[in-house]
């Protein structure tokens, strides 16, 4: 009887051994991604790495059904971009953020004030986009991400991709002209 | 060049240790939610509530409640399932005085007495006879009447005969319907048995 208790709790580490060594290696590989796509929501690191680590979080807690490699990207991905939209809903603190974050910005020189300018303007222009377009003009900049690989992360067909990068673009270069 | 742009801002990493911060927020004793704990779609979705007693108490009550509705019926519903029993009226129409009805006949009737020998005496001009009861006939049993009996005795309460009815059923529309035959009988004229067929 002990003989066969040791048996299964021996088969059960086992198993948990395998998944924490496989959420080990998800992790290694999505973290920056799970940063960034967060970070493009929340444009504040504190922030950002708060929700990453709540996605990687519920991630854990759910990794027996997210052990597929791109299932287990499209879910973080999917849920860090809610988590992150949520944190903004639930503090509404973006705007006196952003506002500290450009007077904190050090304007040592008139190149660097220019280059924060024009981020400030690009952020402002993306932040206007609807969300679906918003999410795949992201992500189609991030990590080097193709049609492809962005379909796969939002289960979406790359046709839909390519349909809406083209409109996202078209409206980011019309707001950018505007100014 | 907006791609560049956009693709520059994005290019930020987590401060050095971000990896290890997870780690030590990720518990590994923690339970793990099973498949029906997870969207289809990937949506966070909360797990079930483990404890199910509100809806464990809702099922018996519904149970317990069904079970006495059920017990409530089933008398009503044995009385209906019992095969309409055939009682032979004319057999009995010299122990009734009958008026002109005030509505159709009908299929349905009471019968003051089911056989011959339980009837009333047939005295049909006695003027001492009790006032009818109608609660005495409303309790006794319903009986189907034979069709063909029911067109005679339609035929006949039509005929200008003296008596009374005793609580006349309402009339179903579209329907030979004899209301309660248990027609006490009262004082009535002396009449040939001919009236009567």
């Amino acid at each position: 009887m002990h003989e066969r208790a040791d048996f299964l709790n021996v088969g059960l580490l086992s198993v948990d051994a395998d998944l924490e060594h496989e959420f080990e290696s998800r992790l290694a590989e999505s973290s920056t991604l799970t940063f960034r796509v967060a970070y493009s929501v929340l444009r504040h690191r504190q922030d950002a790495e708060d929700v990453a680590q709540e996605a990687f979080v519920r991630a854990h807690r759910r990794f027996r059904q997210l052990r597929d490699r791109d299932r287990f990207r499209a879910w973080l991905v999917r849920t860090t971009w809610r988590l992150a939209v949520d944190h903004i809903r639930r503090t509404r603190r973006r705007a006196a953020r952003e506002q500290e974050h450009v007077t904190a910005t050090p304007l040592s020189t008139e190149a660097t004030a220019a280059a924060a300018e024009r981020a400030a303007q690009l952020w402002a222009a993306i932040d206007a986009l609807p969300e679906k377009l918003r999410m795949v003009t992201v992500l189609a900049a991030m990590d080097g991400h193709d049609i492809r690989q962005v379909a796969q992360l939002l289960s979406l067909p790359e046709g839909t991709v390519k349909s809406r990068l083209f409109l996202a673009r078209q409206h980011l270069k019309e707001r950018l002209n505007d100014r | 060049m907006i791609d560049d742009e956009l693709r520059s801002l994005l290019s930020v990493n987590p401060s050095p240790g971000f990896e290890a911060r997870i780690r030590a927020r990720v518990d590994p004793a923690s339970p793990r939610e099973t498949a029906s704990s997870v969207g289809a779609a990937g949506v966070d979705v909360p797990p079930p509530a483990r404890w199910r007693g509100p809806v464990a108490g809702a099922l018996a009550i519904a149970a317990t409640l069904t079970l006495a509705l059920g017990i409530g019926l089933l008398p009503r519903i044995a009385r209906r399932a019992e095969p309409p029993r055939t009682v032979p009226v004319l057999a009995q129409q010299r122990m009734m005085g009958v008026a002109p009805l005030s509505a159709p006949v009908g299929a349905h009737s009471h019968l003051a007495a089911q056989s011959p020998a339980a009837a009333p005496s047939p005295n049909l001009s006695a003027p001492h006879l009790p006032a009818p009861n109608v609660a005495t006939h409303k309790s006794l049993p319903q009986v189907q009447v034979d069709r063909a009996e029911t067109l005679t005795l339609h035929r006949l309460f039509a005929s200008p005969v003296a008596g009374a009815i005793v609580d006349a059923a309402p009339q179903a529309a579209g329907e030979l319907v004899i209301p309660h035959i248990a027609i006490e009988p009262l004082t009535l004229d002396i009449r040939s048995e001919g009236a009567f067929q």
